[in-house]
Order: structure tokens, then C-alpha cells, then sequence
């Protein structure tokens, strides 16, 4: 023990603050226990109904295990159960944060079995769409990052923008949240009247609005304090585990698959794969996992101008091919999309019914998840909520 | 690297006859006898031509009851890729249904493990080899592979009711009046 | 000295006669212990912060600006269920997940109430047939309040769903406000339900 934990008398003290610079790496000598700690699945910092066992040693996590499948809602039998279009609200509630991403993934699937042709003006909407879908879910990403570091305010700015997105979708599909609105061989429904103008009002003021969130939580001194250098993720690590999405490219990995293997009309735009900087903290760490999704969100914006601008302003929105019941033939494909979370992969299986003899679906998150005992082992107990929420699972798709 | 590519060097490292190559349909895929499994893919991963890292997915299928397939068994897919090259190779491996055990890649790819688990818990594939295989997604002590095509619905869990109650009229869902 | 009914309107010149003290003149209320005691619950109805799914994004959007809960006194999300009023059970309830919300049900204080958010809480929703490991309603468990049909509801749709909790907190009476007696044996305690649903489910 340090003579510093003598507390007798006036003199000592002064010992102390001498003796201090000499002690300061020294930990104090006290016998801990091991506890085990159980974190969910009712918990308000593991995004849902997740459940992490933790073995503590004081505040250090030794090791720890999340435990998933509280909400496993067995979206692969339903797939399977059904027709190839009545599994498309099921893919609604795998990521329902990303619900557009999940229905064109699927979609992408089913088309990629049948090779049936797309029309031009439905490949527009598709990716209208999904990328005022990612920007909602990225800023539910930063907002709720924002709650698990303990700031209250930007959660508020960043519901109030995606709220904006919800009008915008709400009015072309109908619902808020779960839109069942993009079907093989096209999307549900034509546009509405003047949405598109409504879209670019928006995208002006995201981008005034994206401002505002990173003066208030990005290049907050407190917050880069409480994010960067925690949960460093080397490349190897996350590709080890899977990680892919704004995670893994947060690490320095130009991996984004709308670059990469170009589906629907995405080489038709122009934008950048955002990686991690190292502006603060270091490449990989929770800090850059932020920014990178603060980054695509204007990304998005840069792709959802180009489409304003090139889109035709009118067409088929839905495939004949597929406008009726239809019978893929016998085959399987998988067939991945980049999704806000990552890559979200489907392995449809057909038998030639109209009905999938087996739907997989390779959820992000499911990975994403998988790496925390990486990254939190040996870390502060606190922190592991930081680098949970910094991973930006959504237990939906991780359980299905 | 073609996928074409892949499957001849692997057919030249492995044999002709082990290697059994598909590419009609709309994924190219080569089917590999189970117990190859591990040793293919650990040459996928570590041999610098082919240089896969990524464990994209893995998908196990029922076979039972499927039209123009006399095998009764269990098809395993993996999807593995290449970051840094930028291929994808898809392999396929065929297990009977009396005994479907495959030897486990958790310890190749990390990503493996939870998807053999989850492989165990949905169908009840063993990987042998694995160090933790245990129900993932359903509760523990659940009866019964969901996804097999003969599962049944349980009727009971816990002295909670599990029958599905629809309309009088036999349909489901909609407003009932 | 009973006040006369007012209704809101202008201090009455007769009431200000009848009552010559100038601090009780316009400042008494004179009502049972009942109403009082009701008012001041229904306008604070502490919801536990419980998501599960979808519904919780609703949820939280209903929280956050826009909606905002907190203009009906039930902005203040508890992370305990012991300091909770009102359950919100939003998202689907897995057989995996029952038991942990009807520990989470048992742990919070009477008087309580559970709203069920979402058409997999009341009925199974879209899992309802092909859903194995979906629990086929959560009244199979714990004790429903309110029904917030949806898929998900719309936060208006979870707002009037909380203005029906706080027109039961209004209606109740103090003499009956242990009201886990009143409700059918087979959800109190710590028992399973062994029933069948239709036994179980008389009130």
C-alpha cells in the first residue's frame, strides 16, 4: 500500500501531494471479487432486448457474452409459409429501422432468381427511397449514441429530422415505420404528386440540420473525450467476426457493396465510400464508427440529388412480369445488399411453386453483435454500453 | 479471380472427383463432400490466390419433401468471399438426415460459429468440433428443429397456450365483422 | 362553506361576498380525497422504458419531439420497473422473452397499468400463425389494460391509448385501489397460468 492512504495529520497530506507524482501508476493494492453481471435483456442501453453477461472485476469487464434471441419471431418460417410477395412485410421487421434496404434487398433476391427486367423509373423510386430511409436510420444511430454517452438533446434534433423522413414516406407508402412498399419487379405504388419537391426541401435543410447535430455531439469536447480511443477495432478483428457496414469501414475498409458489386442503378451516381479518419481518437474506435454514419448521411443526400435529377418524371413503377402470382424456377442465389447496418444478404431457395422453399437471411447486426467480446473484453464497465451503442445493432434482425 | 478460376484450382488441389461443379443455375457453386469441408475451406482462406476472409453466410435447407430430389437430407450452403480480391466462392455440402453431422469451421472463421449454431438450432445440423453448440435464437429448452419440414407447432410451452386461433370462418387476420 | 360550482368562468361576485378571506377566496377547492389523489396520478403516468421491437421505435418517437409525452406528465422514462406506473409492452413477445416480462410486470408497484402496443402484443399480429416462438398475445401472461392496436400504432394512436389509462387512473377509488385482487386469479402471483386461455381470460 502507499504511504498516501495514511490519512493522520496535516504533515502526512503534505507527504502525500510529494509522494503522489512518484505513486501515481501504481494501483492501489485491494482485493476484488469477480461478479457476474447480467445486462438485459430489459436494459435502456442495449437497444432492445438484448442480453449481456458481463464478468466484472470492480468496473473492469473480464469477459462478456451476449446472449440473443429474445425476440426470435421466426421470420424465416414465414418467409417459407407463404408467397414470394406476402414475405415482404416480413422483411419490413427484420432491420425496422432500414425497412426500404430490407424490402429491396429481398426484392434484389427474388429478382436475381426470375431475371426479370426492371423498369427504369421503379429503379429511380427504389433508390429514392432507400437513401431517405438510410439517412432516417443513421440519425436514430446518432441520436440514440448520443443517449448512451449521457446527451439527452441531440436524440431530440435527430427525431425531429427523421420525423421529416417519416412524412415524406409516409405519404409514398402509406405507413411510418414497416412500408411493404418495394415488391419484386418494381415498387407497390407510382409516386405522389409534388413529393419530389417536398424530398428536395428536406435534403436542404438535412444538411443546415447535420450541421447543428455535430457542433452539438460530434466535435463535442466531452463527447470525443467519452468515444475516441474506446473499442478500437482493427480491420482483421471485424473481418474476422463478419463486421461489415459503417463498422468495418470506420477501421480503414473501402468496403461498401454499392460500389463494390453495383446492384439496382447505384453506379449510375456519383459518391464517396466514408471510412474512418483518425480525425480524433484512432481509426476504428467508437468516435469514427460516429462519424462515418454522420459522413453517409450526407452521402445519401449527395445520391438522392443525383436521382432528383435524372429521374424520369414518369413510367412504370411495376414489372408485368411480376405483377401477378409468379413462379420462380427452380433454383438458389444469394444475394446482398448494403444496408444501413452492413451487408444484408438473402439466400432465397426455390422450388419452381410460387412459393420460397427456403428464405436465409445474413442480418448485419447478427455480426455486428458477435464482435463485443472483441472489443469490450478488458475494458471499463462503462464503456461497453458505449461501445454497444456505437455498433448500432437492431435486435430485430439479429434474432429474426 | 473468375469463379470459373476458383473451382478449376481447387478441382486440381482436391481432385477431380471430390469436386463437383454446378454452374447452370444462377449461382455458381461447387458441392463438396462434408467431410472435405474443413479442409477446402481452410485452403480457401489461407492460400494467397484465393485469400477468402469474409464468411459471407451460411444456410442449411431441408431437402425433405422437395420436388425432383430423392435425398431426404440436409444441404449446408457457405458463402465465403474475398475483401481484398473481391470474389466470391460458394460452397455446397450434403448431409442424410439420419446422422447430419458436418465438421465445424468456427474455428476458420470466427463468423462460423454462430452461424452453426444457429444452423443447430433452427435444423439441427451438429457441427462436429464446435466449441459451444448450443441453441442460439429459440429458448433453451425448446423441443424440436423449427425449420425442418416436418416440425410440428408446439401446442403448449410452459403452460402457456401456442394453438393458433383464427377467424370462426377459418381465415386469418382482417376484421372480423 | 361549500364554494359554489364555477366552471372556469370569472370570479362571481357573489361567491367573493359569501367569502370575505382573501387567501382561501379564489384559492380552495373543496373535493373527495378520491378525485384529488386521481388527479395528481393521472397526470404523472411513469412509463417503464421496455422496448422490444418495431413498436419501440414508435415508442420512443411518441417520447421525442414532435409527439412529446412529456405534455401529458409522462415524459420521464423509469429504468426500473419499481418506479414505473405504466407498462407499455411494445414489440413482440417471444416465448424466450415471457418470463422476463412478467418478472418485469410483477416487480412494479400497485397501482399499475399495462397498455399493449402493437398487433403482436394483442394478438400474435403477423407471427400469429407461422410464428413457433411467438408468444400469441401478452394477456396470455400478465393482466392487459389497453389495447393499442397497429402494426405499429401511429403515436397518436399510443397517445389516446394513454389517455384511457389515465381516464381508469381518474375512475378509481381509493378503497379499491389494490387492484391486483380484482384482477383474475390466474395472472396474480408467481404462478404460471395453467389454464387454458378461454378459462383464463373471464374478465
Amino acid at each position: 500500500m502507499s504511504p498516501s492512504r495514511d490519512v493522520k495529520g496535516s504533515k502526512t497530506k503534505m507527504a502525500d501531494t510529494a509522494n503522489m507524482n512518484t505513486n501515481v501508476h501504481e494501483p492501489p493494492d485491494v482485493r476484488t471479487e469477480e461478479l457476474l453481471l447480467n445486462m438485459g435483456p430489459q436494459h435502456p442501453s442495449t437497444h432492445g432486448v438484448l442480453k449481456v453477461v458481463a464478468k466484472t472485476d470492480g468496473e473492469l469487464v473480464l469477459e462478456c457474452e451476449p446472449v440473443v434471441g429474445y425476440l426470435h419471431r421466426c421470420f424465416e418460417k414465414c418467409a417459407e409459409s407463404g408467397s414470394y410477395v406476402q414475405a415482404v412485410p416480413y422483411t419490413d421487421r427484420l432491420d425496422y429501422l432500414m425497412a426500404m434496404g430490407n424490402n429491396l434487398g429481398y426484392c434484389l433476391a427474388v429478382e436475381a432468381l426470375m431475371k426479370v427486367e426492371i423498369p427504369e423509373y421503379a429503379d429511380y423510386i427504389r433508390v429514392l427511397v432507400t437513401e431517405l430511409n438510410r439517412i432516417g436510420s443513421h440519425l436514430i444511430a446518432v441520436g440514440t449514441f448520443g443517449l448512451d454517452t449521457g446527451a439527452i438533446t441531440p436524440f431530440f434534433y435527430a427525431f425531429r429530422d427523421r420525423e421529416m423522413v417519416l412524412d415524406i414516406l409516409e405519404e409514398i407508402c402509406g405507413q411510418r415505420l414497416n412500408y411493404n412498399y418495394i415488391r419484386p419487379g418494381g415498387v407497390a405504388y407510382d409516386l405522389p404528386e409534388g413529393i419530389l419537391d417536398k424530398i428536395s426541401t428536406f435534403i436542404d435543410h438535412m444538411e443546415k440540420s447535420l450541421e447543428e447535430i455535430n457542433n452539438l455531439l460530434t466535435y463535442n469536447g466531452i463527447f470525443i473525450h467519452r468515444t475516441a480511443n474506446v473499442g478500437v477495432m482493427t480491420p482483421e478483428v471485424a473481418i474476422k467476426y463478419g463486421v461489415t457496414g459503417p463498422n468495418l469501414r470506420s477501421t480503414g475498409v473501402k468496403r461498401d457493396l454499392r460500389k463494390l458489386r453495383p446492384y439496382s442503378i447505384y453506379d449510375r451516381f456519383e459518391f464517396n465510400i466514408c471510412t474512418g479518419t483518425g480525425e480524433y481518437g484512432t481509426i476504428g474506435d467508437c468516435w469514427n464508427r460516429h462519424i462515418v454514419r454522420t459522413q453517409e448521411i450526407i452521402e445519401s443526400i449527395k445520391i438522392l440529388r443525383q436521382v432528383l435529377n435524372a429521374m424520369p418524371t414518369e413510367g412504370e413503377h411495376l414489372a408485368k412480369a411480376t405483377a401477378r402470382k409468379f413462379r420462380p424456377p427452380k433454383g438458389a442465389a444469394y444475394t446482398a445488399v448494403e444496408n444501413s447496418k452492413g451487408e444484408l444478404g438473402f439466400y432465397i431457395a426455390s422450388d419452381g411453386t410460387d412459393e420460397p422453399w427456403r428464405v436465409k437471411c445474413r442480418a448485419p447486426s447478427f455480426h455486428n453483435v458477435s464482435v463485443l467480446p472483441a472489443l469490450a473484453n478488458g475494458t471499463m464497465l462503462a464503456d461497453l454500453v458505449i461501445i454497444l451503442g456505437s455498433l448500432d445493432i437492431v435486435l430485430g434482425e439479429i434474432d429474426r | 479471380m473468375e469463379s470459373s478460376a476458383i473451382f478449376a484450382a481447387l478441382k486440381t488441389k482436391f481432385g477431380e472427383a471430390a469436386i463437383d461443379l454446378n454452374e447452370d443455375g444462377p449461382e455458381a457453386f461447387a458441392m463438396v463432400p462434408s467431410e472435405l469441408i474443413p479442409d477446402v475451406c481452410q485452403h480457401l482462406r489461407d492460400a494467397p490466390e484465393f485469400d477468402c476472409d469474409l464468411f459471407s453466410c451460411l444456410t442449411g435447407v431441408d431437402l425433405k419433401g422437395l420436388k425432383g430430389e430423392t435425398d431426404d437430407g440436409f444441404e449446408v450452403i457457405y458463402n465465403i468471399e474475398s475483401t481484398g480480391k473481391a470474389h466470391c466462392v460458394s460452397l455446397r455440402t450434403r448431409v442424410a438426415r439420419e446422422k447430419p453431422e458436418i465438421p465445424s469451421v468456427s474455428s476458420i472463421w470466427e463468423t462460423a460459429d454462430w452461424h452453426e449454431r444457429e444452423s443447430f438450432d433452427l435444423l439441427g445440423i451438429v457441427f462436429t468440433g464446435h466449441p459451444n453448440l448450443v441453441r442460439i435464437l429459440c429458448a433453451d429448452d425448446w423441443i424440436g428443429y423449427p425449420l425442418r419440414k416436418d416440425y410440428e407447432f408446439p401446442t403448449e410451452y410452459h403452460g402457456i397456450v401456442c394453438e393458433f386461433e383464427g377467424n370462426e370462418d377459418g381465415t386469418w387476420g382482417g376484421h372480423p365483422g | 362553506m361549500p364554494l359554489k360550482k364555477n366552471n372556469g368562468g370569472p370570479p362571481r361576485q357573489d361567491l367573493e361576498n359569501e367569502n370575505p378571506d382573501p387567501l382561501t377566496k379564489e384559492n380552495v377547492i373543496i373535493t373527495s380525497v378520491d378525485k384529488a389523489l386521481n388527479w395528481t396520478r393521472q397526470a404523472s403516468v411513469w412509463p417503464l422504458t421496455f422496448g422490444l421491437a418495431c413498436c419501440a421505435i414508435e415508442m420512443m418517437a411518441t417520447l421525442a419531439a414532435k409527439y412529446d409525452f412529456d405534455r401529458f406528465g409522462s415524459g420521464v422514462p423509469r429504468a426500473t420497473p419499481r418506479q414505473a406506473d405504466l407498462m407499455i409492452v411494445a414489440g413482440t413477445v417471444s416465448h424466450k422473452m415471457a418470463p422476463r416480462v412478467k418478472r418485469l410486470f410483477d416487480q412494479m408497484a400497485d397501482p399499475k397499468y399495462v397498455i399493449a402496443m402493437g398487433g403482436c402484443v394483442i394478438k400474435g399480429g403477423p407471427y400469429a400463425k407461422y410464428g413457433y416462438h411467438v408468444l400469441q398475445g401478452v394477456d396470455r401472461v400478465i393482466p392487459v389494460d389497453v389495447y393499442v392496436p397497429g402494426c405499429p400504432p401511429r403515436p397518436e394512436a399510443l397517445l389516446e391509448g394513454l389517455f384511457k389509462v389515465k381516464e381508469l387512473c381518474y375512475n378509481e377509488k381509493l378503497s379499491d385501489r389494490d387492484r391486483s385482487k380484482a384482477r383474475p386469479k390466474v395472472f396474480g402471483g408467481f404462478e404460471w397460468p395453467t389454464k387454458t386461455k378461454k378459462e383464463g381470460q373471464s374478465a
